[in-house]
This record gives structure tokens, C-alpha cells and sequence, in this order.
């Protein structure tokens, strides 16, 4: 009995360490910061600062819409290239070099990312040109500094997510199922949207919550492409931690955005579970 | 003139050089019960996909009640199938998953839903269905989807080894429903199974299939009497194959000469092989039995499995397998010599093919 204890005690004492090391005393630290003031004493002032305050609401609505725009589009682009790398694709070695194509940059930095977008985004950039060349547009847009050019480089960074998410969704998908739908008189499309599309929700669920927290809470790839016109939530976060040194409203800052973004995908989960049903 | 529910015309299908269908005719009568059988890689599977619709045959044609539908999506033909493995929509509940093929062929919701209910009660699965398929049984599961397959009332019911995933008890008691509601439903069965049992128990008639090409197709008890191949011989039921030799006209001997019979059915083959099952070879101890011929012989092997047994004997080179009573069996011992016998009706003589 005692043996078997000590046993539970060691396999489940690291992990529960490494917990408790890695991801709850640092949220603590950010939680007792933001209900104390710098003398020590607990207080609720750093809230109502944000709370009260319109700006901060104005700076939430844009973090959170350009969130959920980078996870509309990044569905909406990302189911149909899942369905093209499992579904369509049937030369392995064509699909390898699409997956590899779709993962290799999650390797390198988002900086360096983030940057190559400036580039392309540009006034002379590859996209502008392009665009003005083929005769779309006559003068050159303005993507830096606006929603649309960080909704563009969001969603490339995010895009794999999604495609992953999905992709291993519709992997799974039993072909017998779809057979039987067919066989029962249902049409392509009818066997999709009745029996495949429900089958890979769950997928696309985890595939979009996790777009959508990495969007709402991306520092460097908004920061870059903003070019100082458009300011988001993480950015507010950084400028108290490296600026302004304010620990306190900074964890403030940061406590607020995170129980809103649960707070989302926890009605969002709600959601897509009664749907599923 | 009728019309076959089904018929099959020199379907031929290869994957990457093999050929997993040779030139395969096959017609399915209205109401019939057909077992396909055959052992795995023997090309049943492939054949009820081409007719399912699932496979597109190389060459071929396929027709259902008359129409051609080789060029048909699986969709658009007038079949339904129950698949091995059920293939039960997981994320639908029991009256949803057997409500589909209504609803895809347009009935409005109710009566959709109502057909369904009638379904599931004639699979004795009333009550059932607001469940969801995970949590049924695997036997309450082959019904749903039994019950899904016949709801349509389709001419031709394609059934895809549905009960190789049942306990054997169980699956007696399914084989004996199963071949009741086919008989009330008047549907035909298309059914396909490696379990020679299972098919001489429920099938009006078996395809036997071996190698992509059918090997005989008959009534089980005219297949088990007179197969047309070695392989016939072999995969249903037990059978002593002995070398034949031709002896004069109508004449012929077995064991090297040692036992002479005449036999009118024979072909003409450069090589005959003679088939005599086991219950037909009798032992006696030590006398010739009047009415067979008999041959001595030497008890190699005994097996005792209860209601009957198995005793092995040699004979000339030759192995003989007798099915015999326990009674039998108790005044047997290894190595004795003994009279061995059978009729020389019982023997049934083909031509031996070229391996």
C-alpha cells in the first residue's frame, strides 16, 4: 500500500511539479501583481482603470475582431486546402512536399515572417505591384498600418493550424461512412455536409479556438505590421512591462485579456457541442 | 421473359496486375438468397463492390432489374448494403442513422422518421431509437444496420460479411433472423461470406469463388454432393480426394488398383480424381461389408470430438478420412488393420485440373 503511494506520489509528483514550475507560479506572479498596488496592498484600482476606461474597450474590440476575422478567414481558406491535401492529393509524394511546405515555416521566426510581409506589402512591394500590373487596382493600397495587412499576416502564420487540425479530422473520417452515405442515396455534396463536415467539427473546433487565442494574444506580428497606426491588446501588455515598468496594470492587462479570450471559446465550445449533438 | 434482379456479364477487375476479377457471369433472381463464397483475396469483396457501385469494373457490364447500371453512381443504383463493419453514422442517433435513405430519397421528416420506427421494429430493436450507435451492442449495432439497409426496400440487398464480427452464438441466432426476414421481405440477398457454414445454412444457392473466378455456383447440398472442382471438393466440407484410374469402358479402380467401381457421370480427362466424404467411409473391424467395396487399411490417427469423430486411415499410399460414431471409435486402437468401405455410388468422380 505504502509502496504503491510512494509510486503515485513519483509519477505524478514530476509532471505536477513541471506544472506548477512552468505555468502556475508565473500566473500567479501575474495575478497577484494585477490586485496590488506597488507598496504590497491589495487593491481592484488597476481593474477599474481598465474597465472604466473606453479606450482600453476600443483597443479589446479591435484585438478581438481582428481575431475572429484571422479565424473566419483562416477557415475558410484552411478547410478547403485540408480537404485538397487529404482528399485530392493522392500522390504521397506531392502531398509530403505540400505538408512540409505548410510546416517549415512555423520553424522559422515570426519576425522574420512578420518582416517578409512588410516587404511584400509594401507601397513597392510584390502585392501591390502585381496587383497593379494585372490592371485590379490603379494606384497602390495601403496594407501596412491598416486591420486588412495584419489580418493577411496573421492568418498566413495560422494558417497551418487549421490545416492540421482539419486535415487530421478528415483523415480519420471512416471512407465506409461516406460509402454507406452514398449507398443510402445521398449525393456528394448531400454526404458531406450530412456526414463528413460533422465528423471533421471537432477538429475544425480545436483547429479555430487555437487560431483565435494565438491571434488575440500575437504581439510581434501586429506590432510590425501596424506601422504604428492600429494598436492591439498585447501590445497595450507590452508597453506597461517594458516601458512604463507597471507591473501591476500590466497584470492587470493581461488577466483581463485572458479571461475574456477563455470566456469566447468557452461559449464558442458551448456552441459547436450542441451542434454536434 | 424475367428479368434478373441482378446480372453480372464477363466483369473483370485487376489491381496493379492482379486480377481480382476474371470475367465473372452472374445472375441474382427476384427474392433469391445468394451466399458468395469464397476464402479472403478471392475476389467476393471486390465483386459486391463493383455491383455496389463503389468499383468501376474494367471490363463488364452490370444491370439491376433490367436497367444497366455500370455507369451509375453508387447513389443512383436501386441497391442498398450492409457494410462489414456496419459503418453506423456515429455523430446520428439510431432513428436518424435508419431515417437517412428516406430523407436522402425526399420523404418529409415524419413520415421519414415513421419508416424508420417501422424498420427498427422489424429488426426487433423497438425502443431503441433515441440511442446512439456507440452505445449498442455489436449485435443491436448489425441490426441498425440491417435496419438502415432495408428501409428504402431496395430490389437487391448487397450484405458484406455482416456478422463476421459476432460471437459465434450469437451469430447462429442472427443467421436464422436474418434468413426469416429475408424470406418475409422478399427481397433479394447478395451475401457475402468465407464461412462455408454460414452460407450452406441460409443460401438458396452458394458462388463459389476462388482466385477472381467462380468455381461452381449451385444449390450447398448439390455443391457439397457433386463439386465440380478439387477446390469445390475441398472448401466445403471435408473430402477424400483419391486418385481414379480409367479400367475399361464405365470401369475404374482407386488405391492402385486395389478397389474397382463403375461410375456413369465420369468426364472425360486425362486425369480423374475421385471425391468420397468422410460419413460415407465406414470401418469395420473384421469383416467385408456387403453392398460396398472395401479396401484394408491401417488406423493412423484418431480424433474423438464427442456427438462423432474422425479416424484416419492408410490405405495403398493413400490417406482415408472416416467420420464415424463413438461407438465405433471405442473399438479402435492405433495401428490395427481394419476393413474400410463405401458405396460405389458415393464416389464422385472429376477431372483433376492442371495445378
Amino acid at each position: 500500500m505504502t509502496a504503491s503511494w510512494r509510486t503515485v506520489a513519483q509519477l505524478a509528483g514530476l509532471p505536477a511539479l513541471f506544472f506548477a514550475a512552468f505555468f502556475i507560479a508565473p500566473m500567479m506572479v501575474v495575478l497577484i501583481a494585477s490586485f496590488t498596488t506597488p507598496e504590497g496592498a491589495p487593491t481592484l484600482a488597476n481593474y477599474f482603470r481598465i474597465l472604466f476606461d473606453s479606450y482600453h474597450w476600443d483597443v479589446l474590440w479591435v484585438t478581438f475582431r481582428i481575431g475572429a476575422l484571422t479565424t473566419i478567414v483562416a477557415v475558410l481558406i484552411g478547410y478547403p486546402l485540408a480537404w485538397y491535401l487529404v482528399r485530392i492529393v493522392n500522390w504521397a509524394p506531392w502531398r509530403r512536399a505540400c505538408v512540409i511546405l505548410l510546416v517549415v515555416p512555423l520553424f522559422t521566426s515570426n519576425i522574420v515572417r512578420s518582416f517578409g510581409w512588410m516587404v511584400l506589402l509594401g507601397r513597392n512591394g510584390l502585392v501591390n505591384d502585381t496587383l497593379v500590373s494585372s490592371g485590379l487596382i490603379e494606384r497602390p493600397m495601403r496594407f501596412l498600418g491598416t486591420e486588412l495587412g495584419i489580418l493577411i499576416g496573421l492568418v498566413y502564420i495560422l494558417l497551418p493550424f487549421i490545416v492540421l487540425a482539419v486535415g487530421n479530422a478528415l483523415a480519420k473520417v471512416d471512407p465506409a461512412l461516406e460509402q454507406a452515405s452514398a449507398d443510402l442515396g445521398a449525393k456528394p455534396f448531400e454526404t458531406f455536409w450530412t456526414v463528413t463536415f460533422p465528423l471533421s467539427l471537432p477538429g475544425l473546433m480545436a483547429g479555430a479556438i487555437m487560431v483565435f487565442m494565438l491571434a488575440v494574444s500575437a504581439y510581434v506580428t501586429p506590432a510590425l505590421l501596424s506601422g504604428g497606426h492600429i494598436t492591439v491588446f498585447s501590445m497595450l501588455i507590452f508597453q506597461q512591462y517594458s516601458s512604463v515598468f507597471d507591473f501591476h496594470y500590466g497584470g492587470a492587462l493581461g488577466i483581463t485579456m485572458l479571461v475574456l479570450t477563455l470566456a469566447l471559446v468557452a461559449i464558442a465550445g458551448r456552441i459547436g457541442e450542441r451542434r454536434s449533438v | 421473359m424475367t428479368t434478373s434482379i441482378l446480372s453480372a456479364n464477363g466483369l473483370s477487375k485487376s489491381f496493379g496486375g492482379h486480377a481480382a476479377l476474371a470475367d465473372i457471369d452472374l445472375q441474382v433472381e427476384q427474392g433469391e438468397f445468394i451466399a458468395l463464397l469464397g476464402p479472403s483475396g478471392c475476389g467476393k469483396t471486390t465483386l459486391l463492390r463493383c455491383i455496389a457501385g463503389f468499383l468501376k469494373p474494367d471490363a463488364g457490364s452490370i444491370s439491376i432489374a433490367g436497367e444497366d447500371v455500370t455507369a451509375l453512381a453508387p447513389y443512383h443504383r436501386p441497391l442498398n448494403t450492409v457494410f462489414q463493419n456496419y459503418a453506423l453514422f456515429p455523430h446520428m442517433s439510431v432513428v436518424e442513422n435508419v431515417a437517412y435513405g428516406p430523407r436522402r430519397k425526399g420523404a418529409p421528416r415524419a413520415e421519414a422518421m415513421r419508416r424508420a420506427e417501422e424498420a427498427l421494429d422489424l429488426v426487433g430493436l423497438t425502443g431503441f431509437a433515441d440511442r446512439m450507435p456507440a452505445r449498442l451492442s455489436g449485435g443491436q449495432q448489425q441490426r441498425v444496420a440491417l435496419a438502415r439497409a432495408i428501409v428504402n426496400r431496395p430490389k437487391l440487398l448487397l450484405l458484406d460479411e455482416p456478422l463476421s464480427a459476432l460471437d459465434l452464438k450469437l451469430r447462429k441466432k442472427v443467421q436464422r433472423e436474418l434468413k426469416q426476414l429475408q424470406e418475409k421481405l422478399g427481397i433479394a440477398f447478395l451475401f457475402v461470406t468465407h464461412d462455408q457454414e454460414e452460407a450452406m445454412s441460409m443460401a438458396d444457392r452458394i458462388v463459389l469463388m476462388n482466385r477472381g473466378k467462380i468455381e461452381q455456383i449451385g444449390r450447398g447440398p448439390d455443391i457439397y454432393r457433386k463439386p465440380a472442382t478439387r477446390f469445390a471438393a475441398d472448401f466445403i466440407g471435408e473430402a477424400n480426394l483419391l486418385p481414379v484410374k480409367r479400367a475399361g469402358e464405365g470401369g475404374f479402380t482407386l488405391f492402385d488398383g486395389a478397389v474397382s467401381i463403375t461410375n456413369g457421370s465420369a468426364p472425360h480427362a486425362a486425369k480423374l480424381l475421385g471425391i468420397v466424404r468422410p460419413e460415407d467411409v465406414a470401418i469395420v473391424t473384421d469383416q467385408a461389408l456387403t453392398g460396398f467395396v472395401t479396401v484394408l487399411a491401417s488406423v493412423e490417427d484418431i480424433v474423438h470430438i464427442g456427438s462423432h469423430g474422425f479416424v484416419t486411415l492408410r490405405t495403398n499410399g493413400c490417406i482415408l478420412i472416416s467420420r464415424t460414431t463413438p461407438d465405433t471409435i471405442s473399438k479402435l486402437v492405433l495401428g490395427a488393420t481394419v476393413h474400410a468401405g463405401f458405396r460405389s455410388t458415393d464416389v464422385h468422380i472429376i477431372a483433376e485440373q492442371a495445378p
